[in-house]
């Protein structure tokens, strides 16, 4: 079960970033169905490090392309960081 | 009275060699004091004009290195196929002088050519070979498109936020007789052109057009590609300025692009890239070139780099052809982009509303050959006698 704040934060960010809409599914591909740039990538990477002081991996971020997997790969790294 | 000064501004992280390159490569669009940009020893080092304001300049630079390096955030780069020459004769070296020498190539302006006899032949043997393959290996159709492109259509491309640097821009006098008068007195005694007051040119309407698949989409807005994929294959004359960068046949303003220009789902088009690098890898055996195809990235400006930049090379939407031609001044192995893959993910089926057929915003890409390129790499290769050409191609240049 991973720390509910972590989506919040992670939807947040996106919302930021992408000017999109709150409340969207958190199986939603965030590039391919609600629309995010892919420009906004790099954007939604640096803010991901930022706001959990994490590294994250090109290739892992590559694949978390949902809120649920982004949510998933932060609560991973931190676990492997605590 | 001082010459020329070098200035710096440091580095806030570390640079590698793409990020430095394309660092140099934007540099000329900076500022016009700015003769040279080099980035050395953790600093942007520059040549500056005498009697520039070296303040100033400086300001500029800082803030234009700020912003393409900040965020950069390095993909490596992948290698998909590397290809060594059969000819084994050394790359020639001073090779468009000598194409100028013979009359091939002749300069007319800043980055504009003219060319004929086997450079021409180069060009058009390749051009051949290109519009062959997508018509027979892709079921191409051809069409044709203007030189000029209405500045909106570049603008919804996103153009402008991404290379603005390199547009050029269509302008006339404003239809009003005192300016157009006052326009032709100034330039009556004169061979420059004369611009006497800046506020004659209307707002450009149209551009020169960057690159001819824009056309492509614009012309499909609106549509729904029930049959299936659209592709198309067209050859259109391609305008960047490349201000100091500007070099041989290198790097135009004006040069020759050859398209096959896919629109549809997102596998009809991605297995269409992949097969049109199959279909590349054959085409240099043909021409026997020394080769490599990899992961690249475009020139966007300045905040548009690291993020642009970042989202291309991350999902591999673009790998370039690049041919060996002549060494640099200090013996570096050099070659040149000649040809891309692009993929373009649905940007443009969404921009102008054209679907799939599967409904879906349609996806893009385009497999490209930059032709003046292709003649600089050809002669480089394969030098100045039919003998040392290879057989396949040996008589649409030489004629024997």
């Amino acid at each position: 079960m991973t720390d509910p704040t972590i989506e919040e934060k992670v939807r947040a960010i996106i919302v930021r970033i992408a000017k999109i809409e709150a409340g969207f599914s958190p199986d939603a591909d965030i590039f391919r169905e609600l629309g995010v740039k892919s420009a906004a990538a790099l954007d939604l990477l640096l803010s991901l490090e930022e706001e959990f002081n994490i590294a994250i991996s090109d290739d892992a971020f590559g694949d978390a392309r949902t809120v649920k997997k982004i949510v998933e790969l932060v609560a991973s790294l931190q676990g492997a960081a605590a | 009275m001082s010459g020329p000064t070098w200035e710096a501004v440091d580095l806030k992280k570390q640079v590698d060699g793409d990020l430095a390159a394309d660092i140099e490569k934007q540099g000329a669009y900076v500022s016009p004091e700015i003769l040279r940009v080099k980035v050395e020893g953790g600093q942007v080092r520059f040549e500056v004009k005498a009697g520039a304001n070296v303040a100033d300049t400086k300001a500029k630079v800082d803030r234009y290195v700020d912003l393409m390096v900040a965020k950069f955030r390095k993909i490596p780069r992948k290698v998909l196929h590397t290809r060594e020459r059969k000819n084994k004769a050394p790359l020639r070296t001073g090779v468009y002088e000598e194409l100028k020498k013979r009359g091939w190539v002749r300069e007319l302006g800043r980055g504009q050519v003219a060319l004929t006899g086997p450079a021409l032949n180069v060009l058009r043997t390749v051009d051949a070979d290109c519009r062959a393959m997508g018509m027979t290996q892709f079921g191409a159709k051809e069409e044709s498109y203007p030189t000029l492109i209405p500045s909106k259509t570049l603008g919804r491309c996103g153009y402008f936020s991404s290379f603005p640097q390199t547009v050029s821009m269509v302008t006339h006098l404003v239809e009003d007789f005192d300016t157009i008068e006052h326009f032709r007195q100034a330039n009556a005694e004169t061979t420059d052109l004369i611009v006497p007051d800046a506020r004659a040119f209307a707002t450009p309407e149209a551009c020169l057009s960057p690159a001819v698949c824009y056309h492509c989409y614009r012309g499909l807005e609106g549509t729904n590609l029930k049959g299936g994929p659209n592709v198309v294959t067209t050859v259109g004359k391609c305008f960047r300025y490349e201000s100091t960068n500007i070099t041989g046949l290198d790097r135009l303003w004006d040069f020759t692009m050859r398209e096959v220009i896919l629109v549809g789902t997102e596998e009809e088009v991605s297995t269409r890239r992949e097969k049109g690098i199959e279909l590349v890898k054959a085409q240099i055996e043909k021409f026997d070139l020394q080769a490599e195809i990899e992961s690249a990235n475009d020139p966007f400006f300045s905040a548009a780099y690291a993020t642009k930049t970042y989202a291309q090379l991350r999902g591999d939407l673009k790998f370039e052809l690049r041919l060996s031609v002549e060494p640099g001044p200090n013996g570096e192995a050099r070659s040149l982009a000649c040809g891309s893959f692009n993929l373009h993910d649905n940007f443009f089926g969404r921009t102008f509303t054209i679907n799939a057929q599967n409904g879906e915003p349609a996806f893009t890409g385009c497999i490209a050959w930059g032709l003046e390129r292709w003649v600089l790499a050809c002669f480089t290769q394969h030098g100045f006698e039919a003998s040392g050409w290879p057989e396949a191609i040996r008589a649409s240049v030489w004629g024997t």
